[in-house]
């Protein structure tokens, strides 16, 4: 009997010990996964650069290319093609976007790729733009012998191994030059979640505090209640992607009357601020109940009003708490994807406006995972940006509250 | 003295003005936090009748685009190119999926809550707490892209060993096993916080009577714990039922259904509504408040039949926790 | 005490199955960049009588075919439905997803998986095979000296003339188009996008500029806002991105979402709606009868696509007919014994 039940025991503990194998396992498999994946993309061209490439018309005026020749250094790899005419190389390659690009890998400090001015009208015309090592070329344009002007490059459909000894046989002069600055960053998206951060705080953290403050210190033991009580209950449950619904039949026909035109952050925000009540309101009614009712009291007793008592005593005192709750909303916001798709729009926009719309991170995956060329690799960079901030938040979160309970034993 | 009256009468009148104001200022505060408390309770309301109300546009327009209600709710096929919509077979394949990814994700979590809250201690005890925490915090899109690369590669070779083709893994059993994870976190908090709450002389007594830990684990404090245990269930189910993005990215879309094999492809409610994400208006764009609809409806009827079966659990067991 | 019984024997068989379930998946791991060989998915039936040749492998054979479809809202899917003719017979087997990225990215994970996508889909990335029609190859060339017939047009509606913002906007809108539709530079990115277009035909963007000064000023306060099909994405985007150098920044925005939408954000419902647009493009040419485009500023095909049946890239099947993919879609061919007959 008692051996029969020394198994079972320790059949019944391995099993517990296997499920919650089952459950690291999983973890690390993600984070394999991800990081296997996205680590490798992820510096600061991703994290700050832009999604779209950036065009550049450059001109050239003045015949400074006449006959030199450079010599490369012995860094270049296989597959770069060198002109030494002009004193730069390039290479064909695939970008982040799963593009083809010819991109530089080599100026010479004389080459005269680094004497253009911008030709595109605007602000900027006028002024240098040398073109560096990263970017992109898509097209030259030469005048040959005969000053006839000659275009070559990608967009003629050419290689390296083709343009380039065209180019350094024939031109007596390079006058213009089309390149980008590669895209594929997520810096539109990063802003745009701040930005949506900011105002779904601002729209929900007042009425989630104050519906708070009604359910701890004003609302009785009546029908009222129970109906407020289960109606927020009930919130909680409903799935994000209804929510999604709601800020386009609620939502959207209001903020219309004040000129808003569509899609956009402001109703991506107003539709994340009601999402997060629920969160709100529970997390900090539960920081007030931890507030000891004897401070309250004594408030009271020295004459204090009720408003005073919940805004100079309790509020400060639960204010760990509340601050910890917005903090759970933020990292909710940040990984929000079903309720911001109709709402923001699927749009990558690099300068995010509130009133037009724009993509925060956990969207732009989205986009990437359904657009032309599924981008398995920025996707998870963008992740891990996602998983770093959302666990950062959640850590801070903790340290809060052991340093708040920690106040309270003291 | 007659001066000295005046100035006591004169500061009183001041004090009762400052009483009037601040009690003003009492009502004005009481009256916002109540509006406050009001519009979040009003918010569900709002959303259902809203969602509600533009969900059976699609069964009242004219004769010509009007989609038949019945076939609606009880079809078999969900063809948008030639104006049928029959979404019977995708509530049963989201119930299906739905309450198996619960199901199996159930007893792991009440595994990991006895693991977590009986058997290891001290550090252990808070990293494996830490595990389940960050489960719960990975965004579903994370969760999403996770699926497309691993778990879908996963069924796809596991269908190669019993030789049955999938479509690329995109199946039942990759939402299922998907959904699995995504409600394990929300299971296992609860039931670990249910078990927490139990009263020590529980233990006790069942320790006393003779019982091995393990046997009291499993048999007085699991059972004892039911109640947030079943919460936790139906937590978890309402994720699972909800979760949009990262399901869309692997059920596959199926035309017509139910699917009841695990590695044939699926269609959810959640999956067919983001499909409609190319529509702007029209039947095809109406007709996701209509899945909306129903899914508020499947999600409601869910809870209550859970919180039914947990009260007779209650009745029956006369233990409450 | 019988139900608690009863509950740990569920719970250990449940648990049971999960472990059965990691172990295989462990299993598997490592050998994991085999999976997509064509072995695993080779039946153990006994080799059939040798009466067709058999030099080839043979991983597909009797296997049946997964057919993945663009879902209804797609330029793609009308391109092809109407080329095939297969409208409204679809198979109910169809697998229906939203994107040309997810057709990409299901089909290259699938060995038995046949759909239909983009010529500018990035092939080799996706792990994809595309398939010759009719036994020619889809290519630029052959598009455009007529001999690859699955294709499709790609073209662009815009507002009514009176209807935009400002005169500004106006003038830009009109510029890029004449400059991506009308200029050889333009038809040089289109092309380079993966679009089909006669480059040599067109006129030089110095001379067509003429018309429209309004590049020569600084455009960075204005956004063209398009909408519409998601296959024209590339091209518009490379050609928006290009246009912006020389049109004094100009911005742009591209909320690409399926053909259907091109017309209704310009000219249809949507056109005051959350998702106005200025140019809306479709895959396809408008429907005369549903989309009236005679009030747009301008309405044109800009450039051609090839739609291309791809497969898994380890599937033995290079060529396709027009009835074999009518055969497939419509679910009379149930394996890939069955085509090519």
């Amino acid at each position: 009997m008692t051996r029969i039940r020394k198994i079972k025991d320790i059949f019944m503990q391995s099993l517990t010990w296997v499920a919650s194998g089952i459950s690291a396992w999983v973890l690390v498999a993600i984070l394999v996964f991800i990081f296997s994946n996205g680590w490798k993309l992820l510096d600061r061209s991703v994290l700050f650069g832009d999604y779209h490439a950036k065009n550049i018309v450059s001109g050239f005026s003045d015949e400074h290319n006449a006959d030199l020749t450079f010599t490369p250094p012995d860094t270049l790899e296989d597959g770069d093609v060198v002109s030494t005419r002009f004193g730069f190389a390039v290479r064909d390659e695939i970008d982040k976007e799963k593009n083809h690009v010819h991109t530089l890998t080599w100026v010479d400090d004389h080459s005269p790729l680094l004497n253009g001015k911008i030709t595109t009208a605007g602000p900027t015309q006028g002024t240098p733009a040398p073109f560096k090592a990263g970017m992109n070329i898509n097209k030259f344009v030469y005048l040959d012998n005969s000053g006839e002007a000659i275009t070559v490059g990608r967009l003629k459909q050419q290689s390296p191994q083709e343009w380039i000894p065209l180019m350094d046989g024939n031109a007596k002069q390079i006058t213009e030059f089309h390149g980008k600055e590669p895209g594929g960053g997520m810096r539109g998206s990063l802003m745009a979640t701040l930005i949506l951060i900011g105002l779904s705080l601002l729209f929900s953290v007042p009425i989630g505090i104050f519906a708070a403050i009604y359910l701890y210190a004003i609302a009785k033991q009546n029908r009222l209640t129970t109906f407020v009580r289960s109606s927020i209950e009930l919130l909680a449950g409903v799935p994000s992607i209804i929510f999604s619904m709601m800020g386009i039949t609620l939502i959207f026909p209001i903020i219309k009357l004040f000129g808003a035109s569509g899609q956009s952050i402001i109703l991506g925000s107003l539709t994340m601020a009601v999402l997060l009540l629920p969160v709100l309101i529970r997390q900090t009614e539960e920081a007030l109940r931890s507030v000891p009712s004897s401070y309250a009291q004594a408030s009271l007793a020295l004459g204090a009003t009720q408003t005073e008592t919940l805004f100079r005593v309790v509020l400060p005192s639960a204010r760990n708490g509340i601050f910890s709750a917005c903090l759970l909303a933020v990292s909710r916001i940040i990984g929000e994807s079903a309720a911001l798709v109709f709402t923001m729009g699927t749009a990558i926009q690099d300068s995010p406006k509130i009133g037009s719309s724009a993509t925060s991170l956990a969207v732009q995956i989205y986009v990437l995972m359904g657009g032309e060329n599924p981008n398995f690799e920025l996707s998870s960079a963008i992740s891990i940006v996602i998983l770093i901030l959302v666990l950062a938040l959640n850590l801070t979160v903790k340290v809060v509250s052991a340093l708040s309970d920690k106040k309270g034993k003291a | 003295m007659e001066n000295a009256k005046e100035n006591v009468m004169a500061s009183e009148a001041k004090f009762a003005k400052i009483r009037k104001r601040r009690r003003g200022t009492d009502v004005l505060f009481r009256n916002l936090f109540r509006i406050a408390g009001v519009i979040a309770a009003m918010m569900v309301i709002l959303i259902i009748i809203f969602v509600t109300s533009r969900g059976i546009r699609p069964f009242l327009g004219s004769a010509e685009e009007r989609v038949n209600l019945k076939y609606f709710l009880t079809g078999s096929r969900w063809r948008a190119d030639q104006g049928i919509y029959g979404l019977g077979f995708v509530i049963i394949n989201t119930l299906i999926v739905s309450v198996t990814g619960g199901l199996l994700a159930l007893p792991l979590a009440i595994l990991s809550a006895v693991l977590i809250t009986r058997i290891a201690k001290g550090k252990l005890s808070i990293f494996l707490t830490t595990i389940v925490e960050t489960l719960a915090a990975i965004p579903s899109v994370v969760y999403g892209v996770f699926a497309a690369g691993k778990i879908t590669v996963l069924v796809r070779d596991l269908a190669n060993v019993f030789g049955i083709s999938t479509y690329g893994g995109n199946s039942s059993l990759a939402v299922i096993l998907l959904l699995a994870i995504m409600t394990y976190p929300t299971m296992t908090t609860l039931a670990v916080s249910g078990i927490r709450a139990i009263p020590k002389e529980l233990d006790s007594a069942s320790l006393a009577l003779g019982a091995t830990p393990t046997q009291t684990s499993f048999k007085v404090i699991v059972p004892a714990a039911r109640s947030s245990i079943a919460t936790g269930f139906t937590l978890g189910l309402g994720r699972a039922f909800g979760e949009a993005t990262a399901v869309s990215m692997i059920a596959g879309n199926a035309l017509a259904g139910p699917s009841w094999n695990p590695f044939d492809i699926t269609r959810t409610l959640t999956s067919t509504m983001l499909t409609g994400l190319h529509e702007t208006s029209g039947v095809d764009y109406e007709i996701r408040f209509s899945v909306g609809v129903i899914l508020m409806f499947v999600i409601v009827s869910m809870n209550l039949l859970v919180h039914a079966a947990k009260r007779r659990l209650e009745k029956k067991g006369g233990l409450s926790a | 005490m019988k139900m608690k019984k009863h509950f740990m024997t569920i719970l250990t068989v449940i648990l049971a199955l999960a472990m059965i379930f990691t172990v295989v998946a462990c299993d598997k791991k490592p050998d994991e960049p085999k999976t997509t060989d064509p072995e695993p998915v080779k039946t153990d039936k006994p080799a059939e009588p040798t009466t067709q040749a058999s030099e080839e492998p043979e991983p597909a054979g009797d296997q049946t075919i997964h057919v993945y479809t663009r879902d209804s809202a797609s330029g793609t899917r009308e391109g092809f439905e109407a080329v095939i003719g297969f409208k409204d017979k679809l198979t109910e087997k169809a697998n229906e997803v939203a994107s040309n990225g997810a057709m990409a990215q299901q089909v290259g994970q699938d060995i038995n998986g046949i759909g239909y996508v983009s010529l500018v889909t990035n092939f080799a990335e996706n792990n994809l095979k595309p398939l010759n029609y009719e036994g020619v190859e889809a290519s630029e060339a052959n598009v455009i000296n007529g001999t690859y017939t699955l294709k499709r047009p790609f073209c662009f509606t815009t507002r009514a003339a009176d209807d935009y913002k400002s005169d500004d906007q106006k003038a830009i809108v009109a510029a890029f188009l004449a400059y991506m539709t009308d200029s050889k530079e333009g038809r040089e990115v289109v092309v380079a996008a993966g679009g089909i277009a006669d480059v040599e035909a067109g006129k030089p963007w110095d001379e067509l500029k003429k018309d429209h000064p309004i590049v020569d000023q600084d455009n960075s306060g204005l956004t063209i806002v398009c909408g519409g099909s998601t296959s024209v994405e590339k091209c518009v985007k490379a050609s928006l991105e290009s246009f912006q150098g020389i049109a004094g920044n100009v911005q742009f925005k591209l909320d690409q979402t399926g053909s259907g939408d091109g017309w209704k954000r310009v000219l249809g419902d949507d056109k005051d709606g959350p998702n106005a647009s200025d140019i809306g493009f479709a895959s396809r040419n408008f429907k005369e009868d549903k989309e009236p485009v005679d009030t747009a500023m301008r309405s044109e095909e800009f450039c051609q696509d090839a739609i291309v049946a791809i497969v898994h890239k380890d599937n033995p099947v290079s060529n396709v007919t027009k009835d074999d993919l009518f055969n497939i879609f419509t679910g009379a061919a149930a394996t890939w014994d069955e085509i090519g007959k």
